[in-house]
């Protein structure tokens, strides 16, 4: 090994190695994320806000619990702005951790629903997403089914698949029916679904969905916006499937369907407060909203008002009133019951 | 022939600058003191108060078995491994003492190893320059590259890697590179024991030239016996750990002090004999050890003291025949008849089943 | 003698002067050694002492219920039937091949014995997406006919065995590399000469092979398949695809969901179990062969197939076997990428690209050095103390990454809290990537030493002393000398370790740093999390590629003749 290999070869090192220990130069007028989801159509929505406001988007992935932490440990020197999860009970547990500050602006007041938001404004939602039964259209008319409870009932033996119960939206779900109906009777609800399993739990709500399509069960619980992927994939068996079933919101007649949110809070230790509220006022505003049904599938904040065409043709649906914050309250005794019931 | 002697005696004169002679108005190259050496779970020690002294610019070797603990001694000196008990001192100063030692890279002493231990990554040139980063100076580091490589004949090799070399190439790459930094003196382990057999005189030769025109002492540890008698100013003999004998070649050869010495340098006849009246011997009767070459066959039958014994066997080895002769009249404790080698030159080959009369050479007389 | 006797005062002044100076920091510099490769085995063995010593505390009620309800049974179920079936079908597959290339010269055979390697460079969470289609387009269909003929009950069973086997062919695809390169090196450098001489004695090529070159290849090929099992261990992303219920999976799930850290330990206890057992149960199948099991000459036994239907035979078994291991894998993915590739822009890609091969150069790096020191170290203090160090260090290889992770996590906690240093999880995981590489290092030390414990052996011992005698320190021989010297196991072993880590799951899941994301994690994420398979197949593709380079540069490196 000679000389100049070995200047070269520290020049690369050294480089490789402060791409990965130093931090960004600092821009003034900017706005830092810390986001949970991943969609390239929430970069399409930061770089129309950029445009709209002259504000520059800094962007970090990661899963709401790493980015929680990060958060936590960086204190007051944090750079971020705006802590951004993919379901209502990470938020609470940011809020719970004291790392978000109230975001007090008339605009999120008036695009926000009430139920959609921290009491004290901690955080706000800005997209929906319904936790629904999926049929096939072949086997299962929509009147055969009503509600999340009905599932757990003889008829529908060996016909009903779901995914893991390590999954969060079914955490949720099952967070919601303790809320509802207390701890017992969501574990004689959990043993009873898992016993009317065409297949023991595995895979994606999307899977759930294709086994529907291909005839292994007759309803699945999957949520709303995976139905919309399926059917805009660019692969064609992808749209087939999403040909052969139908969408059910359950518990009309009741407290209304399960849903969740993403939604984000204005870190406590934001260096850029007044961006951060700019930008979720334009999450929450008209723009964003129209666009997150065409791009994620997602329902907007307004669930009735969507303009949608998939969306709409899924119908309109009563949501629960119940505040999304219990679901995070209630998500361990949910985490126990599943274990119970051997829905794994 | 005389009972009380081993072997015919000889006036060889004593090989000069033998170390034991040396006065001490100059330090020795190296002194060990008492040296002794036990491995862990051994029977027996590898060392045993062993004691050697080398002079300046004497060349030892030190002869021994496999096992004897030459090379365990070789370790010892260079720092390499550390004795029980026993002093080392090179150029009058202690390096090995209690417990106490400097590391090797601190004794500035030569070692030549039997696999040469060439660095196979590094040219000629480079290797000999390896040991000479104490000279501060670019040019009087290549100018004792230069020096040693004239004095060791490897001009046209300085570029090649060892694996391109000749085992005597090779040989002679380790030598110079031990030689180079100057050393208070060299070690040399087995350093014969690689080259091809065609080759290993000349190139034996040209081994003790190149030490001997560097004015370097060295301790040469070898098996063979026929290379110690030729590279060697002194012999030192070792056995179990033990130190035989120390002295000139031809001294340690022709007056072995034990019958251990006297067959590990060649073949011996063991011949029982009777003492004279008047003659006293410690422990009885003893036996006489004569080298087949000290030995002739002879037409004279004249006086006492000769041997007669039919040829049973004979052995062409070249420059002679060696012949064996059983003697019936010359009988051992046992009562068994003494079997005799003789060495017969190729044209004066007895027949099988002749008689001869055996006596001392003419050469052993003078 | 005279010249020691005379001049004692003299002597005993240049004898303490060498030893107040000289020595003492000889032995100072040399001791520096033992005490830095003593640190490097504790940091390696702390977490797991932790680990062991956590398991006796009294159990929390989380650990009840997972005991109490059966959870544990279906963990060990599932890690058990995995551990039987790919092991199995590994040694099927790589026994096959490599009898096939050794004993046919059949046309395509060259490029075969070198292809058969690459399914080593996919990922096993890879492989599990890339066979994804085999759920809907083969078992759903063989599902719906079960029902038919046998009813709903028959279907869920159906369903669970085929998830099984499934996961257990997937697996065993692309971990039958390992026991076909061990049993190739078996049939051709360990046995090569007595199959020779069996043939000789009159017994045909094949009887020879049963003979001879099976038993006494079978240290070796236990060997490789140590290491299927171990990899089975360590799964995640695959068992978490197929919904198979392993001990690691069972680890995360206590870990994440349950939130419950006792029970997580105990979890990762009880794999540690199963690994000591699967360790035992190599050494007592390898028995006392192990040792002498050493290589000889590679010899070439093949012969050409005498029949066409043999020709056919060789060929289309490795051929349907790298298909279904390397081709049809890489076709789905690049099938997906095809999608993948109008939906994200190659310049988006770049960046965590270049995180990702940065953060395993750098680990790779480190956890060399690391290995090199201690190697260096094993060198100069040959004895009993450094081998039983160095085995220590080797210990993080046989435990799944789960286990890693729980011990990492628990020590750093035990740690800061008996010092009160509460930032201590914060540096290591949170702000920087220093504790996913210990993680890494504790790991993948083995892959690192290994190699490089081999090369220190090939170098005499001579050349240490020959250096040491010519002046040099322990420090200055090592980099002269030594350094130089192990440039190949060096570069092996920097590949072995680069392609390891870049691929690595479940450690780098949990201990990375938020910011840090790798091509690992980016895959799974995509693949796993978000389902979007069409983007996630970019980044799975630059994993396999650069393993599939990996495999290559390792293959010349171990084809080049030595160094004289």
């Amino acid at each position: 090994m000679n000389s100049k290999f070995h200047i070269s070869f520290s020049a690369v090192f050294f480089g490789l190695a402060a791409c990965l220990f130093l931090p960004k130069a600092a821009i003034s007028k900017e706005v830092t994320i810390y986001s949970h989801r991943h969609y390239e159509a929430d970069d399409v929505l930061y770089a129309k806000f950029t445009e709209k406001t002259g504000i520059k988007v800094n962007v970090v992935k990661a899963s709401a619990d790493a980015l929680l932490e990060r958060i936590k440990t960086e204190g007051k020197n944090s750079p971020a702005d705006i802590l951004i999860a993919a379901d209502a009970g990470r938020l609470v547990r940011a809020h719970d951790a004291g790392v978000l500050q109230p975001a007090t602006s008339s605009k999120l007041q008036a695009q926000v629903p009430k139920n959609m938001r921290d009491s004290g404004n901690h955080w706000h939602a800005f997209t929906v997403r319904a936790r629904v039964l999926i049929y096939s259209k072949e086997r299962v008319k929509p009147s055969e089914l009503t509600s999340y409870e009905d599932l757990a009932t003889s008829k529908w033996k060996g016909r009903i698949v779901a995914r893991s119960s390590t999954n969060i939206y079914n955490q949720s779900l099952l967070a919601s029916i303790v809320a509802a109906a207390g701890e017992k009777k969501a574990t004689e609800w959990a043993t009873a679904v898992r016993g009317n399993m065409a297949r023991p739990p595995e895979g994606s709500d999307r899977d759930q969905i294709r086994a529907v399509a291909a005839g292994i069960a007759d309803v699945a619980i999957a949520n709303t916006y995976y139905v919309g992927l399926l059917a805009n994939s660019p692969d064609p068996k992808d749209r087939a499937v999403a040909a052969k079933i139908g969408v059910f919101f359950p518990n009309q007649d009741g407290r209304g369907a399960h849903i969740n949110i993403s939604g984000g809070g204005v870190v406590k230790s934001a260096p850029n407060r007044e961006n951060a509220i700019k930008l979720l006022e334009f999450l929450t505003g008209p723009e964003a909203q129209a666009s997150f049904p065409e791009t994620t599938s997602e329902y907007p904040l307004d669930i009735s008002g969507t303009q949608s065409k998939l969306l709409k043709s899924w119908g309109t649906f009563k949501a629960d009133k119940l505040p999304l914050q219990i679901l995070g309250e209630k998500n361990s005794d949910a985490v126990k019951i599943f274990a119970r019931a051997r829905w794994k | 022939m005389r009972g009380s002697d081993y072997l015919t005696p000889l006036d060889s004169p004593a090989a000069p600058g033998l170390s034991n002679d040396v006065s001490d108005h100059m330090p020795d190259s190296l002194e060990i003191q008492e040296i002794s050496k036990t491995f862990p779970r051994a029977v027996r020690p590898a060392l045993d108060r062993v004691s050697i002294v080398l002079g300046d610019g004497d060349i030892l070797a030190l002869v021994g078995e496999s096992g004897s603990g030459k090379t365990t001694l070789l370790r010892i000196i260079a720092g390499l491994e550390q004795p029980d008990e026993g002093t080392v001192a090179i150029g009058g100063q202690l390096v090995c003492s209690e417990g106490s030692s400097v590391p090797p890279e601190q004794r500035h002493i030569g070692f030549v190893f039997q696999d040469y231990a060439l660095f196979p990554h590094l040219n000629v040139r480079k290797n000999l320059l390896y040991g000479l980063h104490r000279i501060v100076h670019r040019d009087e580091r290549e100018e004792r590259v230069e020096e040693i490589v004239k004095l060791a004949g490897l001009d046209g090799l300085e570029k090649r890697f060892p694996h391109e070399l000749s085992g005597g190439q090779q040989q002679r790459v380790a030598l110079a590179r031990a030689l180079a930094p100057r050393p208070s003196f060299i070690l040399l382990d087995e350093p014969f024991s690689n080259l091809d057999p065609m080759r290993k005189d000349t190139l034996r030769d040209e081994l003790r030239r190149i030490v001997k025109s560097s004015a370097t002492s060295a301790l040469i540890v070898t098996h063979d016996t026929r290379d110690a008698l030729a590279v060697s100013d002194t012999l030192a003999v070792l056995k179990e750990g033990k130190l035989q004998q120390v002295g000139s070649p031809e001294r340690v050869y022709f007056h072995s002090t034990s019958e251990y010495t006297a067959s590990l340098f060649g073949k011996v006849n063991r011949i029982p004999c009777q003492l004279l009246e008047g003659e006293d011997a410690p422990q009885g009767s003893p036996d006489i050890l004569v080298r087949p070459a000290d030995l002739e066959i002879t037409q004279e039958v004249t006086g006492g003291g000769h041997i007669v014994g039919k040829v049973i066997a004979s052995h062409f080895r070249g420059d002679f025949h060696e012949v064996t002769l059983e003697c019936a009249d010359v009988e051992t404790d046992s009562g068994e008849s003494t079997q005799v080698t003789i060495y017969v030159g190729a044209n004066r080959k007895p027949a099988l089943g002749d008689t001869v009369t055996v006596r001392r050479s003419r050469r052993g007389e003078e | 003698m005279p010249g020691l006797a005379g001049n004692k005062s003299k002597e005993a002044q240049s004898l303490s002067r060498l030893f107040t100076t000289g020595s003492r920091l000889y032995y100072l510099s040399t001791s520096a050694w033992w005490i830095g490769a003593a640190l490097i085995a504790l940091l390696i063995a702390v977490p797991l002492a932790v680990v062991v010593l956590t398991f006796f505390d009294p159990p929390s009620a989380a650990w009840r219920e997972v005991v109490g309800y059966g959870v544990l049974g279906s963990y060990l179920k599932g890690t058990i039937i995995m551990l039987l079936g790919t092991g199995l079908l590994a040694s099927v597959f790589g026994i096959g091949a490599a009898w096939v290339v050794t004993v046919w010269d059949f046309p395509g055979r060259k490029f075969f014995s070198l292809a058969l390697m690459f399914p080593m460079a996919i990922p096993t969470y890879v492989a599990a997406y890339a066979y994804d289609f085999a759920k809907y387009e083969l078992r759903d269909p063989m599902m719906l006919w079960v029902r038919e003929k046998f009813g709903p009950g028959v279907m869920m069973d159906a369903n669970i065995v085929f998830n099984h086997a499934l996961a257990v062919f997937v697996l065993a695809l692309v971990l039958y590399p390992y026991v076909y390169i061990a049993a190739r090196i078996g049939f051709s450098e360990i046995s090569g000469a007595y199959i020779e001489n069996s043939r000789l004695l009159g017994r045909s090529l094949w009887r020879s092979l049963f003979s001879v070159g099976l038993p006494l290849a079978r240290p070796a090929i236990i060997g490789g398949l140590l290491l299927v099992l171990l990899e089975v261990m360590n799964e995640y992303g695959a068992m978490l695809h197929y919904g198979i219920e392993t001990l690691t999976i069972g680890i995360f799930n206590q870990w994440y969901d349950w939130e419950d850290t006792d029970s997580a330990i105990r979890l990762a206890g009880v794999a540690m179990l199963v690994v000591f057992v699967i360790i035992i149960a190599e050494m007592v199948l390898r028995g006392r062969s192990r040792f002498h099991a050493h290589h000889g000459q590679r010899r070439n036994l093949a012969e050409k197939p005498k029949t066409l239907a043999g020709n056919l035979l060789a060929f289309g078994f490795c051929l349907m076997l790298l298909y279904f291991a390397f081709v049809l894998p890489l076709w789905q993915l690049l099938k997906l990428a095809s999608y993948g590739l109008e939906k994200v822009e190659l310049g988006d890609l770049m960046s965590p690209v270049a995180g990702s091969l940065s953060m395993a150069l750098l680990a790779g790096l480190v956890i060399l050095a690391a290995a090199l020191f201690l190697a260096y170290a094993a060198r100069l203090f040959p004895g009993l103390s450094m081998r039983i160090l160095s085995k220590m260090c080797m210990l993080g290889y046989a435990l799944p990454g789960a286990v890693v992770v729980i011990a990492m996590l628990t020590a750093t906690a035990f740690i800061s809290d008996s010092l009160s240093a509460d930032s201590l999880t914060t540096i290591l995981f949170t702000t920087t990537p220093i504790g996913l590489v210990m993680a890494y290092a504790v790991r993948f030390m083995t892959p690192a030493l290994a190699p490089l414990e081999a090369g220190m052996a090939n170098i005499r011992r001579s050349m240490d002393e020959a250096s040491r005698i010519l002046g040099r320190s322990s420090w200055g021989s090592f980099f002269r000398i030594h350094f130089p010297l192990l440039r190949l196991p060096l570069l092996g072993a920097l590949i072995v370790l680069f392609v390891d880590i870049l691929k690595e799951l479940p450690l780098t899941l949990v201990l990375s740093p938020p910011n840090v994301e790798t091509l690992a994690t980016q895959t799974f994420g995509l693949m796993h999390k978000e389902e979007r398979f069409a983007e996630g197949s970019l980044p799975a593709l630059i994993l396999v590629l650069s393993g599939c380079v990996g495999v290559i540069i390792l293959h010349r490196l171990i084809r080049r003749p030595r160094q004289a």
